[in-house]
């Protein structure tokens, strides 16, 4: 095990952590992750010391578990596996560039999205930002994540928004991924006019194998992230229907004809969650609005933004009324003036726990089609083990524009009745399996189903290892996530 | 080759379809600029051990297989119209993949096509455009391989502006590895259909490819799906005269409109397109040089130096053309509105001649198709041209600065009378990608393959622009680097590394050991399992 003074050399005594309160909110999350307690925190602030903590480990055969979003954590991603020591990257939390030219911002690891998109604004910017994040979910982390955001139309690939990052991997190297790699240093590229946007090396493309990978493979120290023209004017729709199929056709058109910014359907459970000011108020909402409930933002930006409003307004609603669902600017009194802005803002307190204490998320893709089944397949888990369906929130998110749907399942429970947390477990599993039986992709396999997943793809598992094997041949970085 | 080895292709291929008669393999060493990296003819200098038909990802497996038991190289070809198909050294097994040839499945609703290798943009954009989709058929033309070119070798094309690079246009991929092992990426790995090509986890896309692919030097993909995208013009784009400058569509689509802006400068037309890009209005968009449009207009060089001496003063420096395509005739009034004041901001004016009929027919159907009239204009004239800046991608402030820079190296060489003369005017490039969010530019060069001096030139010019390149901290071009990286029997990435920040080879190496172990696929164009000597 390292050392703690050695570490304390790095970094200085003050962020090497000990102290059993801090260790005991490292060692669980809200997951069912079995809770371990790392040995320390240390809190590194530049690439050097990460460097150097990445050699000790090496050489002391210690753990290091990175992590830059705050609490609270859903995932296990971050608990220990096998203990060890937490490298939390928060400190390292500056906004090193944003260029509205280029419409391009480099952040390090600690940056959130409210800091960010607050920077962005001045210069005219956004950042298509995940749906409501918690206030301290991490930017960096988020797209390392490959977590979705709710622009389709921006959301060019499962990679988006990552652009170029500094990573040192588990090998002890450091390296920059896509133009970042050179020519010359970021300095140089960057008085040549270079802004570090070109995500792909020459035949090769790491960030991809870094996305996803839950911190095995290395540990990233900045990043840089596309950003988008801030709109001149909005005006955000709602559309709901007791049909998700009508809501996904009306989402499929609205995409693929590129008819407006911001576009997410929600369940009724989801919304309230989401909308709800007071209790009342969300369990009002749950009883009263149709089953399904979708968001769209029309935008105009610099070039005669109302023109565009106008056109797309009108087309938008011709969709609408071919596939038969009326528009809405206000829905149960909830106007989609302020679901847009929930939306796009990080929530505190986490509008998932909120009203709940817990939840449990079951996130994968599937195609088109799949998605009322699979809805289908949740919902008879549900009732198999007689978990109120008015627990279960449904996220359904158009992702690379219109190439696939990104769900996500929540399971809201109540986190203090170890009874009610036993069956949300119990359920978790069960529905997971029979989702993956009925033909959803888990892409990102989080904590204990990840042998579930990686069981149906044998292939892929010992590809995985071979890149493990290359990039932190030790295993030191989070050894027991994924399949390494 | 090992008669054993041979004897077990026709075992699992049927002796119909393996061959080794000589003069057929002579057929699979004829590459494309060949002159450039061996002797000064079409036809490179390694005869292929055998060429193997396989109609199957089991028979493509069985053959790996093959391979690696006896030490044998292999080598994928689809549709073998570039540079890097043919054996990059003696006793190669060529996989010409020409029977798997199937369209497997469009998803309209999930916008994708599963093919396989030999399944061509034609093939493909026919089959989308008929259910109002499109997919982005590359410069190349519209008879190359759709899989080739998103798995492993580019994907540049007009229609970036709005439907990205191909490298981000894969979904799930099936991959015969190089030591024989099937791998699906993403969603069919696990059995969940073709919708994603990442994960489970970290995505294996990582390794497949980045601005460009192994070159097939990692094995040999099987099927892909294809992103596709929605098309707001017809079903089908008949037109007569093809593949000459009279070419004409019968009609033109209603929800199209064709723009030709030039400006006083370069920056001012960058600007323009930045503002283009910003504004999300363009369908597709495309540089053509003057030097390089007036070069083979016509059907012979006579004719085509009269069409030349004709048209070249009528035409400005900096243009390009940008389609505009309305999914509602709304959409389109709004884009043109939009064009309009963006010409107004930034000082362009309308090229008229090229939106008028007879230039706008065949420009738009370039745009859209990815035409074959550009590939005629620089094989004809001197029969060869090469892409100096191939693969040098851009963001707002470098575009401007790789196209000065080639013009002015180029320029002294054109003068020493080596090169045709394009007046250091030969760009063609789709100049944005993904609504500006990426710039690409290159720039062609006609040789005389015929005269050793001519093609010493543009290899001296080559590598002139790309040192000059490197020296500025720009991108250095990949494709034009191989090639005169391989004209110098040096590695192409040791040649690029020297300049980078970080030694990406440790990496693309490991990748290459551990996904090769037997060494097994031709890496000529990729990288060697060990540093060369
Ligand atoms: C004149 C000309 C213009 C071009 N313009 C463009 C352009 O504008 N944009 C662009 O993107 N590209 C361009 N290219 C490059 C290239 O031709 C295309 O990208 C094309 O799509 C690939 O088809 P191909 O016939 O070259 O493929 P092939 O020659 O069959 O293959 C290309 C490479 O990929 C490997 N490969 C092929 N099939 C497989 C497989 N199934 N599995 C593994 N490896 C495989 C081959 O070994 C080879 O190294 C151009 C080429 C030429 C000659």
């Amino acid at each position: 095990m390292m050392e703690k003074e050695k570490a304390v050399g790095v970094v200085g005594a003050e962020h090497v952590l000990d102290s059993p309160e801090i260790l005991k909110r490292y060692s669980c999350d809200m997951s069912f992750t079995p809770s371990r307690t790392p040995s320390c925190v240390v809190r590194p602030n530049s690439l050097e010391h990460v460097q150097a903590l990445i050699k000790l480990a090496a050489e002391a055969n210690t753990p290091l578990i990175p992590v830059s979003s705050g609490e609270p954590r859903f995932r296990g991603d971050t608990v220990p596996t096998l203990g060890g020591v937490i490298v939390d990257m928060s400190r390292m939390n500056k906004i090193r560039m944003v260029d509205r030219k280029d419409r391009v911002a480099m952040v390090e690891p600690g940056v959130r999205f409210g800091e960010l998109q607050t920077a962005l604004r001045k210069e005219g910017l956004r950042l298509p930002t995940p749906l409501s994040p918690r206030q301290t979910k991490s930017v960096v982390g988020s797209c390392l994540e490959r977590e979705p955001h709710i622009i389709p139309k921006y959301h060019l690939d499962h990679s988006e928004p990552l652009l170029c990052c500094e990573v040192v991997f588990g090998a002890g190297d450091v390296f920059r991924t896509g133009e970042a790699g050179g020519p010359g240093t970021i300095e140089e590229q960057q008085q040549a006019g270079r802004r570090q946007k070109i995500p792909m090396e020459i035949q090769m493309n790491i960030n991809r194998i870094l996305q996803g990978s839950q911190g095995t493979l290395g540990i990233v120290t900045w990043a840089t992230v596309r950003c988008e023209v801030l709109p001149t004017v909005q005006k955000p729709l709602l559309a709901a229907s007791d049909s998700l199929q009508q809501l996904l056709e009306l989402a499929h058109w609205l995409v693929r004809l590129r008819l407006g910014d911001e576009l997410f359907i929600l369940n009724d459970v989801n919304f309230a969650h989401l909308m709800g000011t007071k209790l009342e108020m969300v369990n009002g909402l749950k009883e009263e609005l149709p089953q399904w409930i979708l968001l769209f933002c029309l935008a105009g930006y610099e070039f005669l933004p109302q023109e565009r409003m106008s056109y797309q307004e009108k087309d938008a609603s011709e969709v609408a009324k071919n596939v038969g669902v009326p528009l809405y600017e206000t829905l149960c009194t909830v106007s989609a003036n302020d679901v847009l802005a929930r939306a796009t803002s990080p929530s505190e307190p986490y509008w998932k726990l909120r009203w709940s204490g817990a939840c449990q998320d079951i996130p994968f893709i599937s195609a088109f089609h799949g998605v009322p089944e699979l809805v289908g397949v949740m919902q008879e888990e549900a009732a198999k083990r007689k978990f109120p369906l008015s627990h279960l929130g449904i996220y359904v998110q158009p992702v690379c524009q219109g190439h696939g749907q990104h769900c996500e399942f929540s399971l809201f429970y109540d986190p203090t009745s170890p009874r009610e947390a036993e069956k949300v477990k119990e359920l978790y599993f069960a529905a997971s399996k029979a989702l993956m039986d009925r033909g959803a992709f888990f892409s990102r396999p989080y904590d204990l189903l990840s042998e579930m997943v990686y069981n149906r793809d044998a292939a892929s598992r010992e590809a995985l290892r071979k890149l493990k094997n290359i990039f932190d041949p030790k295993n030191i970085l989070n050894p027991g996530k994924l399949c390494f | 080759m090992n008669d054993e080895a041979y004897k077990m292709f026709e075992s699992v291929l049927g002796p119909d379809n393996v061959s080794r008669d000589p003069g057929l393999l002579d057929a699979y060493t004829y590459q494309w600029l060949g002159e450039m990296i061996g002797e000064p003819n079409r036809f490179g200098p390694f005869r292929p051990a055998c060429v193997t038909l396989p109609s199957t990802t089991e028979e493509v497996q069985a053959i790996v297989r093959v391979c690696n038991r006896h030490g044998l190289k292999f080598k994928a070809h689809s549709t073998g119209w570039g540079l890097y198909a043919n054996p990059g050294e003696e006793g190669v097994v060529m996989l010409d993949l020409r029977r798997m040839n199937r369209l497997i499945e469009i998803n309209e609703k999930d916008m994708y096509a599963v093919v396989e290798p030999y399944v061509i943009w034609a093939q493909l954009q026919a089959e989308a455009m008929c259910r109002g989709l499109n997919c982005v058929t590359i410069g190349a033309g519209s008879c190359t391989s759709a899989l080739a070119n998103c798995t492993s070798l580019m994907g540049t094309a007009n229609n970036n502006v709005s439907m990205g690079y191909n490298e981000r246009n894969v979904l799930g991929v099936e991959w015969v590895l190089p030591d024989g092992e099937i791998v699906r990426l993403g969603s069919p790995g696990s059995g969940a259909g073709w919708i994603s090509g990442d994960g489970p986890g970290p995505s294996l896309r990582g390794i497949m490819r980045g601005t460009f692919g192994a070159l097939g030097g990692l094995g040999v993909f099987t099927k892909c799906a294809v992103r596709l995208y929605q098309w707001g013009g017809p079903a089908e784009l008949p037109s007569e005269n093809i593949v000459s400058m009279d070419e004409r569509l019968l009609e033109y689509p209603e929800n199209a409109r064709l723009f030709v802006p030039y400006f006083e400068s370069r920056v001012m037309m960058e600007e323009a397109l930045a503002r283009i890009g910003e504004s999300e209005v363009a369908y597709s968009t495309g540089l053509l040089e003057r030097g390089l449009l007036t070069l083979g207009l016509g059907v012979d060089n006579l004719n085509s130096a009269e069409m030349r001496e004709s048209l070249l003063p009528t035409i400005p420096k900096n243009f390009f053309t940008c389609l505009l395509v309305g999914n509602s005739a709304r959409e389109l009034e709004y884009q043109t509105r939009v064009m309009n004041q963006i010409l107004e901001q930034t000082a362009g004016r309308r090229f008229e001649m090229m939106e008028q009929e007879g230039f706008r027919d065949i420009i738009t159907l370039f745009l859209v198709k990815g035409g074959s009239v550009p590939a005629k204009a620089v094989f004809s004239p001197t029969g060869s041209f090469n892409p100096l800046l191939c693969g040098f991608f851009g963001t707002r402030r470098t575009l401007v600065k790789g196209m000065d820079d080639a013009e002015e190296i180029k320029r002294k060489y054109i003068e020493s009378g080596l090169l045709a003369d394009d007046m250091a005017e030969g760009g063609w490039s789709p100049l944005i990608m993904d609504h500006g969010h990426m710039e690409y530019f290159e720039h062609e060069t006609l040789f005389d393959p015929h005269v050793p001096e001519s093609t010493l030139a543009l290899i001296m010019l080559t590598i002139e622009t790309n040192q000059s390149l490197a020296d500025k901290k720009l991108m250095i071009p990949f494709a034009s680097q191989v090639k005169v990286a391989r004209a110098q029997g040096l590695s192409v990435h040791d040649s690029i590394a020297a300049h980078m920040n970080c030694d990406y080879r440790t990496w693309q190496r490991q990748f290459k050991q551990a996904f090769d172990p037997n060494d097994a696929a031709d890496s000529c164009n990729y990288i060697t399992p060990k540093p060369k000597a």
